[in-house]
Parts: structure tokens; C-alpha cells; sequence
């Protein structure tokens, strides 16, 4: 990248995140929660996922022990 | 003539023009020029010559890095802020497509692989965060303080211990701080830069012509050109160091995930750029500071004491006229078109980052052999040019004198062109002088009247390239090394 490509691409993200819309947003404490929460939720799916998974590989091995 | 009035009021040369006349209003802003009025020259001369003692540059370029570095820092701790929700967001979305990856497998999924997964990259979120939190919260701690500061630290610092290990005739220690050492560089720029100035000055507000004023207005210019522009290259890079210092925070969020971990190397990248353009501009500002004081030192030495040249103006004619000043300007020019040079090519080399202190060492090496080769030829030139005229001096010489003795007498303008060429040969050492002031031929005076031929000629070649235009000149008039050809046993004048 040359200089001036360096200026207007890292100037130009630094002032995107200078605006006040995007420091309103990001700063705020309840949009934090709402990302936290959001990753906790998914975190749960996640573990569910998991589990179900597991689940349906040992009924799978047990339908496969049976036909044997 | 309407023709030439139209081409001359074209569009870009009227914007030509007029950045000239703003180029010429803005230096004489800085230098504080003015009209001598009330108070002899000797006193604007002396107050210049006080004036050129400190470093206004230095208290420029601190200000400049002052305030960069302030609003660097002010940016990158707003940004940290917004950057650890952007974390989160990012690793939300990344959380359900990883999610929706493993639920749509057509295959039987790998649970452990999955967590194991899942495990790594909370752990870079995680580590994210905490560096996030450590930069908005300004702690000592922090990424900037541990990692990037001491990188760009050392970077100047490298380019310091080159100068200090090349032995130069100045030394800037590394004192831990990058500010104190540019500074210590641009300081010592203008110091060398401030003979010049003084001298130039002098000649703009004392010179005795219009053209030794022109030559001084045109060494002022390129002087104050060159005390500005360097500080300014540093500061470039100064600038875009804060500038990455700034969006730290998001090449440390750039770092967490592995899509986007080419930006963060991107970042690195330019960093060690930076960091090269740091190290060649130091060491390129050292040899400049180097190359000047050698050039002063050997080619006009006296204008170390501009003050002497108040009271003999004809002095002040002679040396604003010869080579060595109009050399000065080439010397200066090609080093302030150079200083771009060095920037594009530590960028190229910047490209494979590798061999860090080799690759400066050997810039360092490359441009000083190259300065020196470049003041080798200029010598070369100045004394090619002394001796075309000291043959011609000769051959007027031997021309008028055979007239004289042939009992012809010589007409006012002849007598004065011997008296020119008597005088040039005697200042040069060709000629020795008793104490009745007769004049006497020396061995130089015969090894240069020698004739022609291609010996000659290739032993005049490589004497003007190895030998010094001042200290030849001392030489020969030193009379017991360069005796007397002409069988005169009396006392010479000295």
C-alpha cells in the first residue's frame, strides 16, 4: 500500500468510528448487554447442539449393534 | 508581444507564479527578514548571525509531535471503547455460523473438534477484551506500552547507534525516547544549515551587487527549504505511526479472528515500514549534517565567520561568486530530492522484512559512498576548471612577456591582462616573488607549461581527482617543497 492509500484507508475507518451514530452505538452499555446476551444464547444452542448430537450418534451405534 | 503577454497569463503559469511569490512570502515570514533601517549593517549582521544560534525548527517539530501524539492517543482510547462490542458483535456472528456449520453437517459432526474450536477462539475473544479494556483505560499495562511503544522506540534507536557507530563528527545518543532523539538530528541540521544561513543573510542585507544578493536570497531559501523539509519527512512518519496507534484497537479485534487476522498482519506490515522510514530518515538526516559540514570544512571554510566579510566586500564578491557556493546550492538540492529517495526505497525494502539492521547499515553505507564520490567529482571539476585557467594565465603570461622583450611596448589593456595573470599564477603559487617584488617561475609553473601529449594530460587527470583545489594551492606556495626554477638564490617573500 502506498502512503497516501495508507492515509485514506486508515483515516477513512478512523473517521467512520468517530461518528457520532457509530460512537452512540457502540459505546452504550445496552447494546454491550444485548451482544452479551446474544452470546450467551448461543452458547446454550451451542451445548444443545452438542448434546443432541451426541444423542443421535449412540442411537445410531445402538440401531447399528441391532441390525448386526 | 500580445502573444507573449497571453502565454504568459495562461492558467498554470499564473498558479506557477503565484506559488512562487507564496513560497517567497512564506520564508520571509519565517526568517523575520526585514529592511535595515536605523542601525548599521554591522549591527542587522550581528543580530542575524544571534538569531541563527538557536533551533526553531526543534520547537516546531516538538509541538507538531506534541499534538500528534496526544490526538493518537485521545482516538485510540475512544476507539478501544467502541472496539469491545465490536468484538462481541463479530464474535456473535461468528458463534452462529460456526453453530449453524455443525447443526447442517451432512456428515456425523466431531463434538470434540467442534469444542475444541469453540474453546481457541473464545480464548482469543477473550484475551481481545482485555487488551481492548487495558488501552480505553489508558493503563501502563497496555499493548501500546509493551509492545508498540518499545518497537517504535527501537526502531529510532537503531538508527541513532548507526550514527553513533559510524563515528561521525556529532553523536545523538538513544535517551529511551524517539522525540529527544529526532530532535537531537534536527538540531544538529540546522546548526551545520546555520552557516549558510548566516551567510546568505548577510549577503541579502550587505552585498555589495545585485548578483551577490540573488546568490545569497537563492542559498536562503534553499537553506530554510532544507531546515523545514527534513523535520517534515520525520514528522510524516511520526504521523503515520499515530495514525496505526489509533486503530490499534481494531487491529487487536482484527487479530481475535482468523478471516480477518491478514488486516492485523497488514498493520504489522506497515508498522515495520514505518519503523524503516524511521531508521532511514535518521541515518539519511546524519549524513546530510555530515556531508554539509564537509563541504563547508573543504570547499568554503571561511564562511564559518560571516562577519569578516562586513568589512571587505570585494572578499564578500569573490566568495559568493566562486564554485564553492554555487556548489553548496547543488549539494543541498540533491540531498533535499534524495530525502524522497530514501523514504520509497526503505518501503521496498520494508516489502521482506528481514536482515532489519543490515539493510539500514548498508543504505547507510551506499548513500555515503555516494556522497562522497559526488564531492570527489565536484573537486574534480573545480580543479579542471582552475587549471584550464591557469594554463591560459600562463600562456597570456609567456606571450606578453616575449612581446616585452622583444622592446614592443605593451598597450594598457595588455599591461593590465599581465597584471591579472602575474597575480592569478602568484595567489596560485605558480610564481614566487623576492623581497624587491620581482616575480620568479617555479617547478609547478614548469610542470604545467610542460605541453601537451596524452601522459600529460592523463597525469593532470588524476591529480585534479585526488588532489584538494585549497590545499593544492597551499602547497605550492609553500617555496622550500615547490622551489624556484629559475636558478634565484635570494630570500623569497613569504
Amino acid at each position: 500500500m502506498s502512503k497516501w492509500q495508507q492515509y485514506i484507508v486508515l483515516g477513512g475507518i478512523l473517521f467512520i468510528f468517530q461518528t457520532k451514530g457509530v460512537r452512540q452505538i457502540f459505546q452504550s452499555s445496552s447494546f454491550l448487554y444485548t451482544v452479551c446476551g446474544t452470546i450467551a444464547v448461543l452458547l446454550v444452542v451451542a451445548v444443545i447442539a452438542s448434546v443432541c448430537t451426541e444423542k443421535r450418534k449412540e442411537k445410531q451405534k445402538e440401531e447399528d449393534d441391532m441390525s448386526l | 508581444m500580445v502573444k507573449q503577454k497571453r502565454l504568459l497569463l495562461q492558467k498554470d503559469r499564473i498558479a506557477r507564479i503565484v506559488c512562487v511569490l507564496l513560497f517567497v512570502f512564506c520564508l520571509t515570514c519565517l526568517s523575520g527578514c526585514s529592511l535595515v533601517s536605523g542601525g548599521s549593517q554591522g549591527n542587522e549582521a550581528v543580530n542575524a548571525e544571534k538569531e541563527t544560534m538557536s533551533c526553531w525548527t526543534c520547537s516546531l517539530f516538538e509541538l507538531a509531535f506534541r499534538v500528534i501524539d496526544s490526538m493518537s492517543v485521545n482516538l485510540m482510547a475512544s476507539i478501544a471503547d467502541s472496539s469491545v462490542s465490536l468484538l462481541g458483535v463479530c464474535y456473535a456472528l461468528w458463534l452462529a455460523i460456526y453453530i449453524l456449520k455443525y447443526v447442517s453437517a451432512m456428515n456425523a459432526p466431531d463434538t470434540g473438534a467442534f469444542w475444541k474450536g469453540l474453546a481457541v477462539q473464545t480464548f482469543f475473544v477473550t484475551l481481545g477484551a482485555g487488551m481492548l479494556r487495558d488501552l480505553g483505560s489508558g493503563s501502563s499495562s497496555s499493548v501500546i506500552e509493551m509492545i508498540t511503544d518499545p518497537i517504535f522506540t527501537g526502531f529510532v534507536d537503531t538508527g541513532l547507534m548507526i550514527i553513533n557507530a559510524s563515528g561521525l563528527s556529532f553523536s545523538c545518543p538513544s535517551q529511551g525516547s524517539p522525540e529527544a532523539g529526532m530532535v537531537c538530528l534536527i538540531s544538529a541540521l540546522q546548526g551545520k544549515l546555520n552557516v549558510s544561513v548566516g551567510i546568505s543573510y548577510l549577503s541579502i542585507v550587505a552585498g555589495p551587487t545585485i548578483f551577490v544578493m540573488m546568490v545569497g536570497a537563492g542559498i536562503y531559501c534553499v537553506s530554510i527549504f532544507m531546515m523545514l523539509y527534513f523535520p517534515v519527512l520525520l514528522l510524516d512518519c511520526v504521523f503515520r505511526y499515530c495514525i496505526l496507534i489509533a486503530l490499534l484497537p481494531l487491529i487487536v479485534v482484527a487479530f481475535c479472528f482468523k478471516i480477518t487476522r491478514g488486516f492485523a498482519k497488514q498493520g504489522g506490515q506497515i508498522m515495520v515500514e514505518i519503523g524503516l522510514a524511521i531508521v532511514g530518515m535518521c541515518v539519511f538526516t546524519a549524513v546530510t549534517v555530515e556531508v554539509i559540514h564537509q563541504y563547508i570544512d573543504e570547499f568554503i571554510p571561511y564562511v564559518r565567520n560571516p562577519l569578516y566579510f562586513l568589512d571587505d566586500p570585494s572578499s564578500m564578491d569573490k566568495v559568493m561568486n566562486g564554485p564553492g557556493i554555487t556548489g553548496l546550492i547543488f549539494v543541498i538540492l540533491f540531498l533535499i530530492y534524495f530525502a524522497d529517495v530514501i523514504l520509497d526505497l526503505m518501503g521496498m525494502f520494508s516489502e521482506g522484512a528481514g536482515g532489519l539492521g543490515k539493510t539500514a547499515q548498508s543504505t547507510y553505507s551506499g548513500v555515503k559512498n555516494l556522497s562522497k564520490t559526488g564531492m570527489q567529482a565536484a573537486r574534480f571539476g573545480i580543479n579542471r576548471g582552475m587549471r584550464i585557467k591557469d594554463k591560459k594565465a600562463i600562456k597570456d603570461r609567456e606571450k606578453l612577456m616575449k612581446k616585452q622583450g622583444s622592446g614592443k611596448e605593451l598597450t594598457d589593456k595588455e599591461k593590465k591582462k599581465l597584471e591579472k595573470a602575474n597575480d592569478r599564477l602568484s595567489d596560485r603559487g605558480f610564481l614566487a616573488t623576492d623581497r624587491k617584488g620581482n616575480l620568479h617561475k617555479t617547478q609547478a609553473y614548469d610542470n604545467l607549461n610542460k605541453g601537451k601529449g596524452l601522459r600529460n594530460w592523463a597525469k593532470g587527470i588524476g591529480e585534479d581527482w585526488h588532489s584538494n583545489p585549497m590545499r593544492s594551492s597551499l602547497d605550492r606556495r609553500d617555496h622550500s617543497a615547490n622551489k624556484v626554477s629559475d636558478g634565484f638564490k635570494g630570500y623569497l617573500d613569504d
